[in-house]
């Protein structure tokens, strides 16, 4: 199964710090905390994108369910999240089976990159999707 | 895979067209309103567009012109292979097939083709696969 996450907040953290968040997430739903553990996501393709880029990682891969981690309720914020959100779920026929709100999603502590954790209820999406 | 958007405010019709263009392969993003059309257009790189006319959740019931043409316009400027799907009132009729040839004249293939019935979305799906060569 391809689950794609798209990161809300990257783009006000500095470029150092997204990137790690990127490549942290897909590390932490396979692999757990420790890095070293079987999780229900394990066995799963892992796609992590921005806002800015998610309508066009969403045709480039066709993913079978989505997460929106982090903040997306504010449409005042440019890229206009409100309207990716809107057009990702249209697109999924709005079946809430198919994607998850994750918010919101802790990166701490935030400022002193690159040591930082990343908090997500790896065990509460998996149950969401059917995965555990 | 071709990436197509469907710009269509009812869910029925979009869920139909998915469905359609899911048996074909296609990759798709569905935009309800002109707001979202636009965005997508700008924000991802897509093959073809189904677009409907009229969204009447912007529009109101009796503006004209009809959110749609903006979306053609769009398409023009970019290129994009496009075509529309739309019930046409028969006032309006001519109106419509003035403004969509004209704006057809724009755009870089010549053509926008006009399948005016709303829900005859196979018949609009073939004439964007015949477009997009």
């Amino acid at each position: 199964m391809k689950i794609m996450v798209i990161l809300g907040g990257s783009h006000i953290m500095s470029e150092t710090m997204a990137e790690a968040y990127k490549k942290a997430t897909p590390k932490m739903l396979k692999c757990g905390v420790s890095g070293n553990e079987v999780t229900p996501f394990s066995d799963h393709e892992i796609i992590v994108t921005t806002p800015e880029e998610a309508l066009g990682t969403f045709l480039e891969h066709s993913p079978d369910k989505l997460i929106f981690a982090g903040t997306f309720n504010d449409g005042n914020e440019f890229p206009p999240f409100i309207l990716v959100q809107r057009i990702l779920t249209q697109s999924m026929d709005g079946d809430r089976s198919r994607f998850l709100y994750m918010n919101p999603i802790s990166v701490l502590p935030f400022h002193k990159e690159p040591n930082f954790f990343l908090f997500m209820d790896i065990v509460g999406m998996a149950n969401w999707f059917g995965l555990s | 895979m071709k990436k197509i958007l469907v710009i269509e405010d009812t869910i029925e019709q979009s869920s139909l067209v998915a469905d359609l263009l899911k048996e074909k392969g296609c990759a798709y993003l569905v935009a309800k309103n002109l707001a979202e059309a636009s965005f997508a257009i700008q924000s991802a790189s897509f093959d073809g567009v189904l677009t409907d006319l009229h969204f009447p959740e912007k529009e109101g019931a009796s503006v004209t012109p009809p959110c749609g043409f903006a979306v053609l316009v769009m398409c023009a400027e970019k290129s994009l292979p496009v075509v529309v799907v739309s019930d046409i009132d028969h006032h309006f009729a001519d109106y419509a097939k003035v403004v969509v040839n004209g704006i057809a004249k724009l755009h870089a293939t010549g053509k926008i083709p006009f399948v005016m019935d709303s829900k005859d979305w196979p018949k609009g799906i073939q004439l964007l696969e015949e477009v997009m060569i």
